[in-house]
């Protein structure tokens, strides 16, 4: 009723013209929309607040120099924004990206820098174990922990308590779990996401895990830019939309949306002032949450009978959303920096929880760049810094990557001619203006899904607040929603037209592994976690007696009985994961079922495996690393058995030889 | 030419065929036996009879079969792995539970086979000798079976065939239930041998190498005769090559080698080979208007390839169906079912679990491990007869109790394990030597490793498929485990 009043109010819009979108905000999501949307037919107009595009990916470019807000990780199964990267723009990924196979920690006093890789392949799981980051025991706690959450069966349903359980949470109640391994989990959250295990949603993470715990997998983690993010990405993008016709505003605000005969009306204020307020067909609000919130309240003094919430009141419960600023430092010296390694490197506690990337070895060489080191220094811990002038802030920062980093000279305060950097070139930004968005315990429930045309009409949510597959507040993430909100419109458009506008906007889907792999993964290595787990309590106990913990000397007594328990429940879960009837059968039924439906697969299995005389694949990695690996061990525990025998050879036991052939 | 008409009629008259026609003649039902040869025949068997199928020939009458002076109570048994004896004791299972003699017997076939189907005749069944059934027809609701005796053809009709005609069954084919999965066939050969000194009544079975799965069996009887042969899985012999002529002959002479009372062992009639097909390979054995019982309905052994109490089990459960079905005048396979019902009720609690050790020994890869655990069990049975008791039945006894055999062996197991365990960590902390506990486990644990890797590199698919297959055959099991009593231990009532 609403749209067709609205048709005959301003008739130059007839069914077959190009519908007008606004979209509110020019980062990633809001580009993704544009883009498909523009593909499409659809008539784009963005609005940026800021003079560049961008948002969280954008950078300020000062005496021409890009500073990224900061130079992002794009992990290789961010399938949607590679689809954008590779086919929209045609570009090459090996060719603009750097490929990362994990990260590299620094110890304060340390010469030498720890690698943590990503557990894809045999071998990196054993460079991990041995990496010294951990003890072996512990490490083997700290990757079976990360394959468990993975593998845990959340219910997926928001009003589920299990999901509002934080990762801590999670963590303490696994039996084998050790302080320290607990430690590194919360490291690495800070370090990736600026926010502890504790307010850390333990779904989040396992989102996060699984999508890094496909296995064996040959393929890097992550991939870092050889060059800025404006450059690189997103100026080839505006290029891009400009092609396709997409009118894009920066600089321009929008500060009201009104819902006015079932459409929006936005209000945008530009720097030649207010403009008069502009009816659009539709509209994609891809901001930030808390600018959204803004838009879909009202100001006061505002007519609240107009706005989101009147339509939407949930919208309210939004508002305590919690967002970080991660405060950078772009550092350019005046030489080059001998033995900085490549790519990632965490600066193993330090207060700021800094970490560094040199971008002098990974963008591609400027007279700029040649002759100097340029590190990009960012502190996950914003609050660890002194609450001084923004300078002042960068220099604390620069001092704290000094006191792990000792091979320059910083001088005495920014500016400082006498020291090792190049002041006019560096950069500090606090990125008050550009937050991560965090994904706390509770959030997930509130997070509204992107682009759901059932709650509002004509209006469409996207950014990486929303509800996505990739869950945790990524670049991933964002293009998704992007897209979504794109594709929720374009199917609200073919329902009011009769027709569908273009192809139908599809998704890239990522093949995770699914449950039940993590599961039988997770009940194999079982006996292994708890092992390792017992042995790092033992050498801890054997290293001080009388323990740090009181009352926790028992543990390695108790071992056993949580073994066990861990052990069914697994088994449990992963037959209700094969075998979803199974919750109403009987027990003996319940074994006979998941067994048969084990033996499909295995038989299915069986079928795609080489037959004798077959041409046969190469031994895969995980085959000849797996066989090495037990055969070593084999072969070690009965040279060890038969030394501690002191050269006693053990008890013939060999009835197998063929004693037997006679003679014909 | 008009046919004769019988209530029933039985496609062979092995024991199968003949405890079925006996079964259903005492109940004054109109049955004929036909029978391709004229006994007294041979047939290829060991002729080793358990003691809950002596409990059955006595029920039937047949006690000339089980008495007198040429038969030997079987007792005692040797076991070689190779060369090494594992085994030498008497057989720990042959308790006298419900009836059942405390020995085992050797009953040449021809003498068994011609006393049972006499036994059947004299009951009031008609027995056709030399009569070969051609072909099974079903017209107007009856079986047609056209018969040739000599030269002569002619046809039979009844409501109701027994197919009773062992492995190859005419019966069978004609209904379209025709088995011919290698995984579930063994192949065997078998002469009598002459010469043997032994001491009475004590059987010798053995393991080697060159026919796994399977093993070769001396049944000694009176006068120094013996029956002598080997059996292997038809897959494995299939798919590594294997003759079962050439293992024949070379597990005489290591026989001869081994035991001392085989030093001077002569064959004393020509090897014959022969097939079995057991249990676990069956869908159903009932079709519209007849059953299948014996080897024709795949009911021997997985393991000990024994096939001849099954057979006269699986008739005396079949007859009453048959006997239901003629009361109530319905032949069509719905009501036949509850045959299978039945046969399963009495078999899968024993056979169920014969057929899972079975699956797992199909793999030959796997020969190492398999012969290390058993060897140890059989070593173990031997200073301990109360594992020899339910462990060692589920070897060559009818006295099957899975579950009791499960809990004792992964007792055993696990003690296995954690004494080996123990032993290697506090032999390594206190640096001393360690116990032959370790090296068994260990030794273990390398025999798996290696068979695994074996396996996967000789035909991942087929390695797979057989996992998918051991998986089938313990999730089948699995409510067989609840069963705390063994139905063929008590026996059929009758
Ligand atoms: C320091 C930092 C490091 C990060 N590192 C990584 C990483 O390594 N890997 C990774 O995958 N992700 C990383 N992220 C997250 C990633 O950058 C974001 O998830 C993603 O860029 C969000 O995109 P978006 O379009 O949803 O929102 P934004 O990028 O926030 O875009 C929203 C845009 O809307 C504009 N806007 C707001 N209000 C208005 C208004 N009223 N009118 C007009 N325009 C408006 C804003 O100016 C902004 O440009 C990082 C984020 C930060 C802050
Ligand atoms: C080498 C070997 C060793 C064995 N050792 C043992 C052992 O030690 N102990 C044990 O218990 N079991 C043993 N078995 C198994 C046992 O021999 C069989 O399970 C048993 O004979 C089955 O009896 P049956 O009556 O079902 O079939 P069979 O004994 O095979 O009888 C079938 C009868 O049907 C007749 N026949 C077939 N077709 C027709 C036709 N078309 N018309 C008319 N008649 C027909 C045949 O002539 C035959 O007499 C052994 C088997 C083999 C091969």
């Amino acid at each position: 009723m609403a749209k067709a009043r609205s048709r005959k109010a301003s008739p130059a819009k007839a069914a077959s013209a190009r519908p007008e979108v606004a979209i509110i905000g020019g980062g990633i999501a809001g580009l993704s929309a544009a883009l498909r949307l523009a593909q499409r037919g659809f008539a784009v107009t963005v609005f940026e607040a800021k003079p560049e595009l961008g948002g969280n990916m954008s950078s300020t470019t000062v005496h021409g120099i890009d500073h990224d807000v900061y130079p992002h990780m794009f992990c290789d199964w961010y399938a949607n924004f590679w689809t954008i990267f590779e086919q929209d723009l045609g570009f090459a990924r090996a060719t603009h990206f750097e490929p990362q196979d994990g990260v590299k920690l620094l110890e304060l006093g340390a010469e030498t820098y720890l690698d943590l890789r990503n557990p894809s392949t045999l071998a990196t799981v054993w460079e991990n174990l041995t990496s010294g980051i951990l003890s072996v025991p512990e490490m083997i706690v700290l990757m079976f922990s990360m394959l468990d959450l993975a593998a845990y069966p959340f219910g997926g349903d928001v009003t589920d308590n299990l999901e509002r359980i934080d990762v801590n949470g999670f963590l303490y109640s696994r039996g084998y779990v050790t302080e320290d391994v607990a430690k590194v989990h919360n490291y690495i959250l800070t370090l990736v996401w600026s926010m502890n295990s504790d307010v850390t949603a333990a779904k989040t993470y396992q989102d996060f895990l699984r999508h890094f715990s496909s296995f064996p997998n040959e393929q890097p983690l992550a991939w870092l830019l050889r060059g800025s993010l404006r450059q690189k990405i997103v100026q080839p993008l505006a290029d891009k939309l400009r092609d396709l016709g997409v009118t894009v505003h920066t600089e321009t605000m929008v500060t009201a949306l009104d819902i006015i005969d079932g459409r929006p009306r936005l209000t945008v204020e530009a720097r030649n002032g207010v403009a008069a307020p502009q009816p659009f067909d539709n509209a994609i609000i891809a901001t930030p949450a808390g600018a959204m919130i803004r838009l879909a309240m009202g100001a006061p003094g505002e007519d609240p009978a107009t706005k989101i919430v009147a339509v939407e009141p949930r919208i309210a419960q939004l508002q305590h959303f919690r967002d970080a600023a991660i405060p950078v430092v772009d550092i350019y010296f005046k030489k080059k920096l001998a033995g900085v390694p490549q790519g990632q490197i965490g600066l193993k506690g330090s207060p700021m929880m800094l970490s560094v990337i040199d971008i002098s070895q990974l963008w591609e060489t400027s007279s700029m760049l040649r002759e100097r080191t340029a590190l990009v220094l960012a502190a996950s811990d914003a609050f660890a810094i002194p609450a001084v002038g923004p300078e002042a802030r960068g220099f604390a920062m620069i001092e704290q990557l000094h006191r792990w980093l000792p091979i320059f000279n910083p001088g005495k305060h920014w500016g400082d001619p006498d020291s090792d950097i190049e002041w006019a070139m560096s950069h500090f930004r606090a990125n008050d203006t550009n937050r991560l968005f965090i994904d706390d315990v509770t959030s997930w429930a509130f997070r509204p899904t992107a682009g759901d045309p059932a709650a509002l009409p004509n209006i469409f949510l996207a950014g990486d607040y929303c509800q996505s597959s990739a869950d945790m507040a990524t670049i991933e993430a964002a293009v998704q929603t992007g897209l979504l909100a794109a594709q929720a419109l374009q199917a609200a458009d073919a329902r009011s037209h009769g027709k569908m506008r273009g192809e139908p906007i599809t998704l890239a889907v990522e093949q995770l592994d699914g449950g039940a792999k993590l599961l039988a993964a997770k009940l194999a290595l079982l006996p292994a976690a708890y092992g390792a787990s017992a042995w790092a309590a033992l050498s801890e106990s054997l290293a001080n007696p009388g323990g740090e913990r009181p009352g926790t000397e028992n543990y390695p007594l108790l071992l056993p009985l949580s073994y066990t328990l861990d052990w069914w429940k697994t088994a449990y879960s992963l037959a209700l994961q094969l075998a979803p009837e199974l919750k109403s059968a009987s027990l003996a039924d319940a074994g006979k079922t998941t067994l048969l439906k084990a033996a499909d697969l295995l038989q299915d299995f069986a079928r795609r495996q080489p037959g004798r005389g077959d041409p046969r694949p190469p031994p895969s990695e995980l085959a000849t690393t797996f066989s090495a690996f037990a055969g070593a061990a084999m072969r070690a525990a009965e040279a060890a058995l038969t030394k501690a025998a002191r050269g006693k050879p053990p008890a013939p036991d060999a009835p197998y030889k063929r004693r037997w052939r006679v003679k014909p | 030419m008009a046919g004769d008409r019988f209530d029933v009629i039985v496609v062979g008259g092995g024991p199968a065929g003949a405890t079925m026609s006996w079964a259903l003649a005492r109940q004054g039902i109109n049955v004929a036996v036909l029978e391709r040869t004229r006994f007294p025949r041979e047939k290829v068997c060991g002729d080793f009879v358990e003691p809950a199928g002596l409990r059955l020939i006595r029920v039937m009458g047949c006690d000339a079969a089980l008495d007198g002076p040429t038969r030997l109570p079987i007792t005692a048994n040797r076991v070689y792995f190779g060369p090494h004896l594992a085994y030498r004791n008497t057989i720990p299972y042959y308790d006298g539970q419900h009836g059942q003699p405390r020995h085992s017997l050797i009953i040449p076939r021809a003498e068994l086979d011609a006393m049972l189907l006499q036994n059947a005749e004299d009951t009031g069944a008609t027995v056709l000798m030399a009569t070969e059934a051609g072909a099974v027809r079903r017209e107007d609701g009856t079986n047609q079976v056209d018969i040739r005796c000599g030269d002569a053809t002619r046809s039979l009709s009844a409501p109701l065939v027994i197919g009773a005609d062992g492995f190859e069954s005419l019966v069978g084919r004609s209904a379209g239930l025709q088995r011919r999965d290698r995984r579930h066939i063994g192949i065997a050969r078998r002469m009598y041998l002459e010469g043997v000194e032994v001491d009475a009544g004590e059987t010798t079975i053995w393991f080697d190498e060159d026919h796994i799965p399977g093993y070769g069996w001396m049944f000694p009887m009176p006068g120094g005769r013996a029956n002598f042969g080997i059996g292997v899985l038809s897959e494995s012999a299939d798919r590594f090559g294997l003759s079962v002529p050439k293992i024949f002959g070379e597990s005489l002479a290591r026989l001869r080698l081994r035991h001392p009372g085989c030093r001077n062992a002569r064959a004393a009639s020509k090897p014959l080979g022969g097939v079995v097909k057991a249990y676990g390979g069956i869908d159903r054995n009932h079709f519209h208007g007849g059953l299948l019982i014996g080897d024709a309905g795949s009911f021997v052994d997985p393991i000990t390839g024994e096939g001849i109490t099954q057979g006269m089990e699986s008739a005396i459960i079949a007859s009453r169906t048959v006997v239901a079905a003629l009361a109530a005048g319905r032949f069509d396979a719905d009501f036949l079912g509850r045959y299978d019902t039945e046969f399963r009720a009495h078999f899968d609690p024993s056979m169920l679990y014969v057929g899972f050790c079975a699956a797992i020994m199909r793999n030959w890869h796997f020969r190492e491990i398999l012969w290390r655990v058993t060897r140890r069990g059989f070593e173990r049975a031997n200073a301990d007869p109360e594992f020899g008791r339910v462990a060692g039945a589920g070897f060559g006894g009818v006295d099957v109790q899975p579950r009791a055999i499960l809990i004792q062996l992964w007792t055993a197991v696990f003690g296995h394990l954690a004494r080996g365990g123990v032993d290697a960590v506090s032999a390594l902390l206190a640096g001393r030597a360690p116990g032959g506990g370790a090296h068994d486990m260990l030794g273990d644990l390398g025999a798996w490793h290696r068979g695994w890797q074996a396996s996967i590199a000789d035909d991942a698919a087929w390695h797979y498929a057989w996992l998918a297959d051991v998986a089938r055959a313990f999730a089948r099991m699995g409510p067989a485990l609840a069963t705390t009593e063994n139905p063929r231990v008590r026996g059929l009532e009758i």
